[in-house]
This record gives C-alpha cells, structure tokens and sequence, in this order.
C-alpha cells in the first residue's frame, strides 16, 4: 500500500476520459458546497484508472491523499482511514478490501461504514468493474457511492490518437496486404479422391471461406477504405475500445516502422477448465493481480482448495497462456483478458 | 366423392408393392436420421451458447415433431399418391384403429406433442413427474427422459403430464433456486451462524445472484434446535447438488471453528429417544 500527496512527476495525457473528469469536477464541487459526496470509479484491468487518478491529483495537489492498495489487506489497521487526511482521499484498488471467503467482508463493511460517516472529506474510490458487480450484488455496495463512474471504452479515432500519441507524424507505414480483390466469400473447392475398390474418382467438396471479403462485408468495409482505418477499427473492436489491451495489440504487431492489415488477428482460443480452474481464473480476474499466497489465503482456508490443486490450476493457465506472472503476481495476459472474460461471463461466473 | 375417396384409397393400397415399402421405409429411416443430426447440432450449438442453452434445446422436441409429420406426409402424398381428402379419409380410419389398439402410446404422443406445445417443461429443466426427479434429456414424441441425481436415466410416458403435477425447478431458465437446511443446537449464536451461512452462499463459486434472484437466509426456531435455511439461485441448474454439498462443507467447517455444533442426535430424533 502506499500513500502519496505528491504531484505525479509522468505528465500524461487522458484520452477519451473528458466526461469523467467534468463528472469527478462536478462531485468534488458539490462536495465543497457542503454536500456529502462519494465517488465509485469503475474499471476494466488495463482501461486507464491510474490515468485517471493522475489526473485527479494533479488537478488538486495540495488538497488529495492518495492511497493505493496493491495486495490484499488483511487489517483494517492499514487502512488510514482515521488519520491525517487531506480533503480528497483517493483509495485506489479497492477490491483489495475483501476476499470471495467466509469472513473475507469484514474489512470492507469497516471501510464503507468509515466511508458513510466521514462528512470532512469526499473519498473517491477505483475498483475493478468484476468485483464490483459481484459486491454490488452481494453488499448492495452501490448506495455507498452515489457518483459511479465507469471508464467507457475508446472510439476508433480516439484509439488511433492514443495509439499514434509516442510517434511523429507519419512515422508509422500503414499496409493493407489483406486480399479483398475477391468478391466471393465462399467458393467450393473440388477435391478428387480415387476409391480404393473399384478405382472409380470421387469429387468431395469442400467450402473454403475468404477472410477478407467475409470481414469487408461484416464491417460493412469500402474498397477504397485506408489501411490505417482498417488497422484502428480492428484494434478496437478486438481490444474491446480498451487502450492497455490495444496497446499490447498495437506492440505485437508493429514491426517499426510497418504495420500490417494482415498482423491483427481475434483468433479466439478454446478455454477449457474444471470448476476450480474456472474459479481461480475469476479470482485473478476480479482481483487483477494476485500472489500465490493471496490465492491460497482464499481458496484454502473457505474453499478446501489445497496447494497442490492450486498449483496444477496455475499449470494448466500458463499451459493455457492465460495468465503472467510478474514480481510473484499473477494475472490475465493483458491479450487474453476480453477471452477470459467472455468465457467467465458464458458459465456465469462473471455476472 | 367420399365413396370415391375411399374406393381410391383401398385401390391405391392394393397397389402397394416392394418398391413402394422399401421407398417408405427409407423416408423413415431418413426422418430418423435428420431427426438425429438436427438434436446433435442444437445441442451442440446450445452447450456454446450458455445463456439460450435451455431455449435451443427446447426447439429439438419441436423440430422432430415437424420432421416426422413431413416425413409421413411425403409418404401418403407422394408415394402412395393420395389427395388431401384421402389423406383426411386415411387418417380418420387410422386413428379409429389405433384408438381401440394402441390407445396407451398414441395417448402419448399426443402428450408428447402437447408437451412441444404448452412447454410445461424444456429439455434442460429440472422437474419433478410422478415419483421422479431429475434433469430433462430429451422429450421424445411416446417418452420423457429424465437423469435422476443418481445417475439413473428414467423413460416417463408423456401421458404423465395428463395425470401427475408437474413441477419444474427452472422453467426455462439456466438457474434454478436450491433451498439447504442446517440444524444447529438450540444455544448457538445464531447471528454468527447466520453471518457465516449468508458468506458460504455468496462466495460459492456455483452461486447467482442478480436483483431478481436474491440470496435469503431464514431461521427457523424449533423446541430443540435451531434450523437455518438458504435460499439462493445455482448458476446452472446441473449443478445443484454440488452446490448444496460445497454450502454444508464449508458452512459447517466454520461452524466447528466457531464453537457451533449440530443438535445433538437424541434431541433431533425426540420421538425415538422418547421411546
């Protein structure tokens, strides 16, 4: 956890986040005016949050403390709820503040009761979305903020400006070497098969499908449309608008300085795992990132989930390439996260 | 004209040959076969599809219905030739034989059909039928058939839902509410046991929860214990009893942490120790 006043010394810039910020403008106000204000900013792992906290504070420096949770907190002590806070307290990472276990919401009731009973200041809280919604559902968590916002995701132009923001103009080469010059999207291949018996030759008929022309007609896509506008739209659409995962998108496909139309690919991977392997994948999720030790302190002492089905689990996700491990954390592979999230949201266990 | 129908009728089965038997038998056969293949690639789409699961394995019932019923048609119409007025004139006659001979499984059928078309059930439901209880696999056009909690694969005839209450745990959704009752004895502290009975519920991993399908934990006070009861949606209704056992571990796993037992054996069964 760390705490910090101080003004963030990385000047940068926010895309597509200028509703939010007039949103936050207009609580801390209201706030000032004597109203009693909590603020609740939802997120996607990757989607911007800590942008947005920085802007925050750099928008108020003297008047912010800024506490970051960045493991799970067992007590309560650590919260510095009670001491010498400024007028806008930022608690970053919320969902650090309770575990999916018998006992695991005690420090959050503490923590929203603080919240609701705190007249002298407005606290502005981030949370991933995942365990929001779960602790929305389950602590009705929702009527403690009053002011929630969610970080939506990037239009295609504002992508391209995000994406295109560390290079100079022009510096980028843009190819389409994608083959839309075929209309058909199915054509039937014949493929002749001699049979063994009487060695009479059999036609079997095959469809081969066109990618290109299949996805020109899906999106509805011109002849003439630029391969930077076939590049963004793609990257969009397969990040989900979301500028972290775009970001890793736009890294693995860029062989500086040349991008392809024919590099972005949404090949989607089968994801298949038991129960407990499903439950450890949303665990990671809804908590961003986890050390093994986190993981064992909730699945085994409320789960019976023991060490060593914990570590066959986290075999089969790196077998899988679902997660990384950095510093002893784990979580999705920022490339994996909308599958991860597709699959969790089709068993229902992201709701 | 009716004579004439009927006079037609019996001329054109009189003309029934091999062939026309061998050509019947393969629209059969082919019926089957279609039949088979459409329940294959419905289910198949259904178990990608979570969320409509329940909804495109309820059209297998109905497609079969159709595919038999053309299949039959394409056999009087076209094979033996009939017009819409024999064909009427046929089915009257049929249905006067087997009305008398095979009352029982044409009653049946038409359960079956009346099945495809009031769903009271779906394939997919979890539904109780006379002495069963189980998961719907497939409602055939004579049959329903049922996987038990014991794994057992019970055949009910349709005619049931003419006679038995029906009662269908889901009707149609992939959730389905389970009920667990906990006994605990009589001086436990109950807001602790219901606090931990509430968090097993909440944080298992089989469990729904949305603003219409709440978690509800009830006490209940008893003379010689107390009963704690949760009611809360399973994610998907296959697994209910995993849900159910995963609850009872973990609930009572806390509980013996915190000092709170069950009712002891004697007081539960009070009739017995009595005697």
């Amino acid at each position: 956890m760390l705490t910090s006043n101080k003004k963030s010394s990385m000047e940068k810039s926010l895309f597509g986040l200028d509703e939010q910020i007039a949103n936050i403008q207009k609580g801390i106000s209201d706030f000032e005016s004597g109203k009693s204000v909590n603020i609740a900013i939802l997120a996607h792992p990757y989607a911007g949050k800590s942008q947005l906290v920085d802007e925050i504070i750099k928008m108020y420096p003297h008047k912010v403390t800024n506490v970051i949770f960045s493991s799970i907190i067992n007590n309560k002590a650590e919260i510095p709820l009670l001491g010498d806070l400024n007028k806008i307290s930022i608690f970053d990472n919320c969902h650090y503040l309770y575990t999916r276990s018998i006992g695991g919401f005690d420090i959050i009731k503490e923590f929203l009761n603080t919240v609701i009973s705190s007249d002298e200041r407005i606290h502005i809280t981030t949370w991933n979305i995942h365990s929001w919604n779960y602790l929305d559902q389950v602590l009705d968590i929702g009527k403690y903020f009053p002011i929630q916002i969610t970080i939506p995701p990037l239009e295609p132009a504002v992508m391209k400006k995000f994406l295109l923001s560390g290079y100079k103009e022009n510096e980028i080469l843009f190819v389409n070497d994608s083959d839309v010059s075929e209309k058909k999207i199915f054509t039937a291949i014949k493929k002749p098969i001699t049979e063994k018996i009487t060695h009479r030759t059999i036609n079997l008929y095959s469809l081969r499908i066109n990618n290109a022309a299949f996805k020109a007609l899906l999106f509805k896509r011109k002849k003439d449309e630029t391969a930077e506008s076939i590049i963004f739209e793609e990257i969009t659409k397969i990040s989900h608008g979301n500028p972290g995962v775009a970001k890793e998108i736009w890294n693995k496909c860029l062989e500086y300085p040349v991008i392809k139309t024919s590099s972005i690919n949404s090949d989607f991977d089968d994801i298949d795992f038991d129960d407990t392997g499903r439950f450890v994948l949303y665990i990671i999720l809804s908590m961003g990132h986890l050390k093994k030790e986190e993981l064992k302190q909730i699945l085994y002492q409320s789960h019976n989930i023991d060490e060593t089905v914990i570590n066959k689990i986290i075999f089969e996700m790196f077998n899988q390439d679902l997660i990384k491990k950095n510093d002893d954390n784990y979580s999705i592979k920022i490339e994996k996260l909308y599958d991860v999230i597709k699959y969790l949201e089709k068993i229902r266990l992201v709701w | 004209m009716a004579q004439l129908d009927v006079e037609t009728v019996v001329t054109n089965f009189g003309n029934i040959d091999t062939s026309t038997v061998i050509v019947s038998f393969a629209i059969i056969i082919f019926a089957y076969i279609l039949s088979k293949i459409v329940a294959f690639l419905l289910t198949s789409i259904s178990e990608m599809t979570w969320k409509y699961r329940l909804h495109l394995k309820s059209i297998i019932s109905i497609f079969r219905v159709l595919i038999y019923s053309l299949a039959v048609y394409y056999i009087l119409a076209s094979v033996f030739e009939l017009s819409l007025n024999q064909l009427v004139i046929l089915s009257s006659f049929i249905g006067a034989v087997i009305g008398f001979g095979l009352r029982n499984l044409f009653e049946d059928i038409a359960a079956g059909i009346v099945i495809v078309m009031e769903n009271p059930y779906q394939v997919g439901d979890r539904i109780e039928m006379g002495d069963y209880y189980g998961e719907v696999k497939d409602i055939g056009l004579r049959a329903t058939l049922m996987i038990t909690p014991d794994d057992d694969l019970v055949s009910a005839p349709n005619s049931l839902v003419f006679t038995e209450c029906v009662a269908s745990g889901n009707s149609g959704s992939s959730e389905m509410m389970a009920t667990l009752d906990i006994y605990i004895e009589n001086d436990s502290d109950v807001d602790l046991a219901m606090k931990i009975l509430r968090e097993a519920v909440v944080t298992s991993r089989f469990v729904y929860i949305s603003p219409t399908r709440p978690v509800v934990i009830l006490l209940n006070d008893y003379p010689f214990y107390k009963g704690l009861k949760a009611r809360a949606y399973v994610n998907d209704l296959r697994n209910e009893f995993i849900y159910r056992s995963d609850i009872t571990q973990r609930t009572w796993n806390e509980f013996y942490k915190w000092g709170i037992k069950p009712p002891k054996a004697l007081i539960l069964n009070h009739k017995s120790a009595a005697e």
